[in-house]
């Protein structure tokens, strides 16, 4: 009953790991993959919920939203802070450290 | 299955004839499989039922379920097989204990010092060991990494370093957490809780039912996610980076204080020992030839890391009572040894520090009053490219040949360096061999017993202890050509210094506190003097240990 819900949600989760997996360009686009990961996850939990009369799952999406924007926060934070000592946010300024 | 052995193993008190640690080969080992003895309490032992009997889906009690925490002797642990009377008291101490000497390490005072974000990680430590379901561990976790995040942002070259280490941790951190919220998800899916249990799986192993099988991939996520915060080698590529690229006590911080507490976490689920197996071989095999190349001191201990993780694994892997102690003993020995060293390096960078200051004070010094820190280094940054060198970098010690000779300018500091790396390295009178030596030994026995978890031969396990003894010959390899730099590199000139003898035990120069440049602020010659009293001697009576460590891990 639920698989079509299961295959949109593990389509979104693949989206969003292959986004950060394969870009080679923005940071942006990396934050939004994660953005991305979580909020698929959110609406598996949610749709669970709903189909096995759950609360728990919409307990669980609350404090998935509430922690992916605190995660989010910080992530801007470093971006900002990145930018502005080398003026790019491009990954392939991440060498520095090769790995 | 013989139910005496069974009942004797985890509800008896601890006595004298109970065989502990290596020192006792018992011939009865219990050859009790953790798998089936996490969910063995006294109502399982009276009925003679096991995890698989009991109906995996019953409805848990809801009075523990909104806290999430392990609340003593609630209905819910008692429900969902948890042991009972299973404190983490002994792992909350060495978490509290190992927090109280890192928050040593770091000199900055003030609001600008991230003291509140280094006790907000030891908070999501403590919480993380105490979570009895998914979505409290998972807060516990992201209390813990968020705080970590920031911390590794900030930079210890100087501030115009951009947060290159940081923003990688958190890219990868936030995945990891997004595997393990996916995990959760299908688990939660297929199961309609969220506790966390070792009933479902042990009753996945041998139920036919499809939809638990399914909610053992979500386990899979889980572990996965697990094994990237434990930086077990196949998800280990994060931490050279951030070793290298955060300032020193952060990276005590990364090393210890998650590691340990995901390990405890890990110990309490139940987790496919063939995967965990597997893991843990692959790091041996990666810690011990990912560090033969390493010319920097920190990638070098972040790959040291991985080939100390590998061996908890193995402990873990075996299931049994006993090797999960050894685990946890190991756990315990390389955490003192590796906050030693981080409070060697800590100290040695001070040194540096406070002779980059002076200079900048007085150009017209020669060289710094110290034989390794005197050489001034070229800024490695290309935006960094300050034409003054005194002002570019030389904050840290970073390379290997950095330390050269040290032993003529800190003889003291250098001889504590040098017994700590050959601690890392199990040369046998010290600690680092204590936890070896405990874990091959419970490789072997568990070998010896026989059968571990679901009835599986397990003599895989004596291939497993000699491949950890060749991967422990190949990285005291690169251990002990640290030492030889310490003591015997002749290759850079010798510098003369006056350095006070024997200041790390006189009580004038702890009292001080580090007044002049060559005494360790801050109590850190306090904290060096009481590792190297553990690391040197502890191996004289480890019954302490041993004891706590029967305390500390489930079953006791």
């Amino acid at each position: 009953m639920t698989t079509g819900y299961l295959l949109v949600s593990i389509i979104l989760f693949t989206t969003g790991v292959s986004g950060i997996i394969i870009n080679k360009n923005n940071i942006i686009l990396i934050l939004m993959s994660i953005e991305l990961i979580l909020l698929a996850i959110s609406y598996l939990l949610i749709v669970y919920s709903v189909t096995l009369d759950n609360l728990l799952g919409i307990i669980f999406s609350l404090m998935v939203l509430t922690v992916a924007a605190a995660e989010s926060a910080i992530g801007l934070a470093i971006l900002v802070a990145y930018f502005r000592l080398t003026g790019t946010i491009t990954i392939k300024a991440l060498n520095l450290l090769r790995g | 299955m013989n139910i005496e052995n069974d009942v004797k193993g985890p509800s008896t008190t601890f006595d004298q004839s109970a065989p502990m640690g290596p020192f006792c080969w018992a011939p009865e080992a219990p050859g009790l499989a953790y798998g089936a003895a996490v969910p063995l309490n006294l109502f399982d032992i009276v009925g003679g039922a096991f995890g698989a009997d009991r109906a995996p889906l019953a409805p848990p009690p809801f009075s523990c379920e909104i806290l999430g925490l392990r609340g003593g002797e609630s209905a819910m642990v008692s429900a969902f097989g948890m042991v009972k009377e299973n404190s983490h008291w002994a792992s909350e101490c060495v978490i509290l204990l190992s927090l109280m000497g890192l928050l040593f390490l770091t000199n900055k005072r003030g609001p600008g010092s991230g003291f509140a974000l280094v006790l907000i990680v030891g908070l999501g430590g403590l919480l993380l060991i105490e979570s009895a379901n998914w979505l409290t561990i998972y807060l516990a976790l992201e209390l813990q990494t968020l705080a970590l995040f920031i911390l590794a942002c900030e930079s210890s070259e100087d501030s115009n370093t951009p947060p290159e280490s940081g923003l990688k941790y958190w890219i990868l951190g936030a995945m990891s957490s997004g595997f393990y919220l996916f995990g959760c998800a299908l688990y939660f899916g297929f199961t309609g809780n969220e506790g966390m249990l070792g009933t479902i799986l042990s009753a996945t192993l041998e139920t036919t039912n499809i939809e638990l099988r399914q909610g053992s991939l979500g386990y899979l996520f889980i572990t996965v996610a697990i094994l990237f915060k434990l930086a077990a080698a196949p998800f280990h590529m994060w931490t050279p980076d951030v070793y290298e690229g955060a300032p020193t006590p952060t990276t005590a911080l990364i090393a210890i204080i998650p590691k340990f507490t995901v390990y405890i976490l890990l110990t309490s689920l139940v987790i496919t020992s063939k995967l965990l197996l597997s893991v843990a071989i692959i790091s041996l095999v990666v810690g011990a030839f990912g560090a033969l190349n390493q010319t920097r001191i920190k990638r070098l201990l972040a790959y040291s890391g991985i080939g100390h993780m590998g061996f908890i694994l193995i402990g873990v892997s075996a299931g049994t009572y006993e090797s999960l102690q050894n685990s946890w003993t190991y756990a315990v020995t390389y955490l003192v040894s590796a906050l030693a060293s981080f409070t060697v390096i800590c100290t040695l960078e001070e040194f540096g520090t406070r002779a980059t200051e002076r200079r900048r004070r007085d150009p017209k010094d020669p060289q710094g009053a110290f034989g390794s820190e005197g050489r001034l280094r070229r800024p490695t940054l290309a935006f960094n490219n300050n034409p003054d060198p005194l002002f570019g970098g030389h904050r840290r010690l970073r390379r290997l040949a950095d330390f050269s000779i040290l032993s003529r300018g800190q003889p003291y500091i250098a001889f504590s360096l040098a017994i700590v790396f050959l601690s890392l390295a199990g040369i046998p009178p010290l600690l680092g061999f204590l936890g070896k030596w405990f874990i091959l030994v419970g490789s072997i026995k568990v070998a010896w017993g026989g059968y571990g978890a679901g009835g599986a031969a397990l003599s895989i396990y004596y291939l497993v202890a000699l491949l950890a003894i060749i991967c422990t010959c190949i990285s005291a390899f690169y251990y002990i050509r640290i030492v030889a730099t310490i003591y015997f590199n002749f290759t850079r000139p010798l510098i003369k210094t006056k350095t006070p003898l024997s200041f790390i035990l006189t009580w004038e120069s702890i009292l001080k506190g580090g007044t002049s440049e060559a005494e360790p602020g801050g109590g850190k010659s306090i904290l060096i003097s009481i590792y190297m009293y553990f690391i040197l001697f502890l191996i004289i009576c480890p019954q302490p240990l041993l004891l706590i460590s029967y305390e500390a891990m489930p079953g006791a």
